[in-house]
């Protein structure tokens, strides 16, 4: 697809282990975030639902997660949410992107929820070009690792 | 203004719009014009908070000059768009559509329409009231149009930002029933079909539509038509009607009554160009 | 059928009801508005066709059905910092739904993005083609084939006939794809 882009060290953090995966609350309705190839039947994220905030696509971390007992279903607010996991190490693989920590993140609902200790942010996406951010979004969204791990 | 006098002495209709085409002093004139109805409105985006029970307080306000206030099914959006493409679309955003008010004078010939989209101020030839003219319908809209702009804002119900402007002239023909079909002694550019295998037509409608320059922000147009028309108990007659509609330059009631200057402007001068010398005469054209 | 023609003409008149074909009578206005009940939300958007486009009324409905769910949608929707979805982005999606689809073609899935925008997406054996649409309204294509390689991405101007025709394309080719099923 192309992708190799230059990428600033401030997007990534070595110290998260490739093999460490990072969870990303979706729902299949109210809103719906779910595609379907109608062909095929298969389903997979929209590529929308990797579209940055001004700080990067929010995501919670697997281990930190574990660490503090917490489970896919803790990351979960509403009946509809289903979550999605992702290697951080294909998440790299999608230069210039990475994953750095950002515990506790205000001006969201329920701040104060253990699993916020766990919140990370996928960074990377400054200085690209429209057609270069959506192209990162679809590979993220059609990454052969990714996996819904809950329901 | 070009053309010269026909064999009867009357000036030939075929008018050149100058570069002040809203000058009264240039517009043609009627001193017994066939107009039965004047209708200058302004759609605006949906105010949810415009609801019946919320316009009491407007009632009150116009008790003294429209005493008599009725309920109307609501209108639909009339929304001018370009027309590239096989389709258009007209987006509401707001909750259900609500009912209209009329807000009608004692004698029925001044009438305001509001609802949450929309605010119309109509004057209608009823029991013979002549026509006040163009000035005294746009005051009219100016004061009913302040009026419901304090109202929202005194409420904080939101702002009125208009979309559309809309200035129609209606007017009646008299006819009788083989009229219906004979449009070229109304309209210039109608030519009789008496050669016809079948004979004159018992009925026949016109329908035109021209894309206004200079005017608004594009797409404004200006439709034409003349088509018969028929009120319960009464004789057939033709009605031309001529509306000019789009969006103004900027959303403030005044770019609105520019608007519907200019509109006002191409509407007389379009009844001039399109209506017979015969006609003009029986109106009494004096410019 | 013209659609000029069509056009309602001197709304709000009143003594002739002929001369105004807008006007709505209660049972026609019921056939295209969603009556208040007690928790009428707050944005709603109305489809209206012209005559000239009576055949895409299931595209409209469809249409209808899929922004208004998204515009109930309040902040934070996505249990973070999600924005509800503008006016802006409802009204070029809607616009361009209409241009890239027929009455023959298989509509796109719509979806929120947390900026106010909307995305539509067709995804017919493996290809997709993706139009975002941010919340100023701006819109912009992807498309990708079989392989994942990129075979579309520009900007889309919906006025500007020329950005769309090779969306339109591709729109058209997954559509008899996906009605082949093949």
């Amino acid at each position: 697809m192309g992708l190799e882009v230059q990428g600033g060290g401030d997007s990534d953090d070595p110290a998260i282990a490739d093999d460490d995966r990072l969870y990303r609350r979706l729902s299949d309705s109210s809103p719906n975030m779910i595609a379907v190839d109608v062909l095929t039947g298969a389903r997979r994220p929209s590529s929308g639902a990797f579209k940055p905030d001004d700080d990067g696509v929010s995501v919670y971390r697997e281990s930190l997660l574990q660490r503090d007992s917490l489970e896919a279903v803790d990351v979960v607010r509403a009946p509809q949410n289903l979550v999605v996991a992702l290697p951080v190490g294909a998440v790299r693989s999608i230069r210039p992107l990475g994953v750095r920590d950002d515990p506790w993140p205000t001006g969201i609902p329920d701040e104060d929820h253990p699993r916020n200790a766990a919140h990370a942010l996928i960074k990377g996406w400054n200085g690209l070009s429209t057609g270069e951010r959506r192209r990162r979004q679809r590979a993220l969204a059609a990454l052969p690792s990714i996996e819904f791990i809950y329901p | 203004m070009t053309g010269g006098t026909s064999g009867d002495g009357l000036v030939s209709s075929r008018m050149v719009v100058d570069d002040n085409p809203r000058d009264p002093a240039q517009l043609p004139d009627f001193e017994d014009p066939p107009v039965v109805e004047v209708a200058l409105g302004v759609q605006f985006r949906p105010i949810p908070g415009l609801r019946p029970v919320e316009i009491a307080g407007l009632r009150e306000q116009w008790r003294a000059e429209y005493p008599v206030v009725l309920d109307q099914p609501p209108l639909a959006p009339a929304i001018e768009q370009a027309t590239s493409g096989a389709h258009t679309t007209q987006l509401v955003f707001g909750p259900a559509l609500q009912t209209r008010l009329w807000f009608l004078s004692e004698d029925q010939s001044s009438l305001v329409q509001v609802q949450h989209d929309r605010l119309t101020v109509n004057w209608r030839k009823l029991d013979g009231v002549p026509y006040p003219r163009y000035p005294a319908v746009r005051e009219k809209f100016g004061r009913s149009f302040s009026d419901v702009q304090e109202f929202v804002t005194d409420r904080d119900l939101g702002p009125l930002d208009i979309t559309q402007v809309e200035a129609n002239y209606i007017n009646r023909i008299d006819t009788d029933d083989e009229g219906r079909g004979h449009l070229e002694g109304i309209l210039r550019h109608w030519s009789s079909l008496a050669g016809h295998h079948l004979g004159d037509p018992e009925e026949a409608r016109v329908a035109m539509v021209f894309s206004v320059p200079a005017v608004g922000t594009p797409p404004v147009r200006l439709y034409v038509e003349c088509a018969p028309a028929q009120q319960v108990g009464q004789a057939p007659v033709l009605l031309l009607t001529l509306t000019v509609r789009g969006a103004p330059l900027t959303s403030d009631v005044a770019s609105a009554l520019q608007f519907m200057d200019d509109a006002h402007a191409h509407i007389v001068h379009s009844f001039a160009e399109l209506t017979t010398d015969a006609m003009h005469e029986h109106w009494r054209r004096s410019r | 059928m013209t659609q000029l023609l069509d056009r309602p003409i001197a709304t709000g008149a009143t003594l002739y009801p002929q001369a105004g074909r807008d006007r709505v009578e209660r049972q026609d206005a019921e056939d295209f508005y969603l009556q208040p009940g007690p928790s009428a939300p707050k944005r709603q958007i109305f489809i209206q066709l012209s005559a000239a486009q009576g055949n895409l009324r299931w595209l409209a409905d469809h249409v209808q059905n899929e922004v208004n769910a998204m515009l109930a949608l309040g902040d934070g929707w996505d249990g973070h910092r999600a924005k509800p979805i503008t006016e802006e982005a409802v009204g070029s999606t809607i616009g361009l739904v209409f241009a890239l689809c027929d009455d023959l073609s298989l509509p796109p899935q719509f979806f929120p993005l947390p900026d106010g925008g909307v995305q539509i997406e067709w995804h017919v054996g493996g290809e997709a083609m993706e139009v975002e649409i941010d919340r100023s309204g701006d819109a912009h294509g992807l498309a990708t084939d079989r392989a994942g390689a990129v075979i579309f991405d520009s900007s889309l101007e919906p006025t500007a006939i020329e950005t769309l025709l090779p969306v339109q394309t591709i729109v058209r080719r997954l559509s008899i794809r996906a009605a082949s099923g093949r």
